[in-house]
């Protein structure tokens, strides 16, 4: 058992915290958990306590722990994921227990999967990859690191997910496929072809509507 | 209807302006309804008005009023 470390203390971070909760109860795998968050003015959130990152840092040279990274920005979670790569500070991964995960799965250091997925055959995440409710991934999918994959998305079999995505709540994508790095689709979007590099894809079916260039997902 | 009127009630309609917006400064961004999905509404009704399927690139380049003229040129739509 160890400590983890829920980076962010917003909305998606509470989500996770539920998470981690309900899966201590069941055998617990931390035996601690905390937020960082250098944004809110608060030293408690959600029943949990906030440290800044530097504290974080300091704590977690003395003993020990894993961080997750809790927010729905694929830059951001890349930004956060370099600075505790630089602060030697390691990702763990948090999996709801109603989620169900293949034995061949691989997934990367830093995975978040929320209640009631469906992870499936031979899926390989890279690290940080985050997977909200209700999302069913195929056989076969990889998915590139600093993705986020929304509630209730359903991605065929064999697709193939670039880094720094976003995929939007319902979307659905047709098998086979290849989704660009750093893309955002659409909620409810209906993909059946592949969407390259750096673009917003929006309909049904779904379609390049605009370059990524600002890379921000959420207004 | 002209083209150009039926350009002209398409953007006011998809982003709730009036004729008067309607400028070479009257881009993608410009304004809260001319975001993505905004741009999605607004190419889906020029198409289908138009009679035309824009490609990618065209879709993606629309980027203001005045630009999106020179896109319809590409389909053979004068203004």
């Amino acid at each position: 058992m160890h400590p983890l470390f829920i980076y962010c203390a917003g909305g998606f971070g509470h989500e996770v915290m539920d998470v981690v909760r309900r899966r201590n109860l069941l055998g617990p795998i931390w035996t601690d958990v905390f937020f960082i968050d250098d944004i809110c003015g608060t030293s408690q959130q959600y029943g949990g306590r906030v440290f800044r990152f530097d504290e974080a840092r300091v704590w977690m040279a003395a003993h020990g722990g894993e961080v997750v990274i809790a927010n729905g920005e694929p830059a951001v979670k890349q930004a956060i994921r370099e600075r505790l790569d630089a602060g030697s500070m390691p990702l763990g991964s948090v999996i709801d227990a109603t989620s169900i995960v293949a034995c061949s799965a691989q997934l990367g250091p830093g995975t978040i999967i929320a209640p009631m997925c469906v992870i499936s055959s031979n899926v390989v995440f890279e690290r940080n990859v985050s997977i909200n409710a209700k999302t069913i991934v195929g056989h076969d999918i990889q998915i590139g690191e600093d993705t986020v994959v929304s509630s209730m998305v359903n991605i065929g079999g064999n697709c193939e997910i670039g880094k720094g995505s976003y995929l939007g709540m319902g979307a659905l994508i047709k098998e086979g496929l290849k989704i660009g790095d750093r893309v955002i689709i659409g909620m409810g979007a209906v993909v059946y072809n592949d969407i390259p590099d750096d673009v917003i894809a929006l309909g049904n079916p779904a379609r390049p509507i605009r370059r990524n260039d600002r890379h921000k997902v959420f207004k | 209807m002209t083209n150009q009127e039926k350009y002209d009630s398409i953007f006011m309609e998809c982003f709730g302006v009036g004729l008067d917006k309607l400028n070479d400064d009257f881009e993608y961004q410009c304004i809260p309804a001319w975001d993505s999905v905004g741009h999605m509404s607004m190419i889906a009704a020029l198409e289908d008005a138009f009679g035309i399927m824009m490609e990618t690139e065209d879709i993606i380049e629309f980027s203001s009023y005045p630009v999106g003229k020179e896109k319809l040129g590409k389909y053979g739509i004068g203004f």
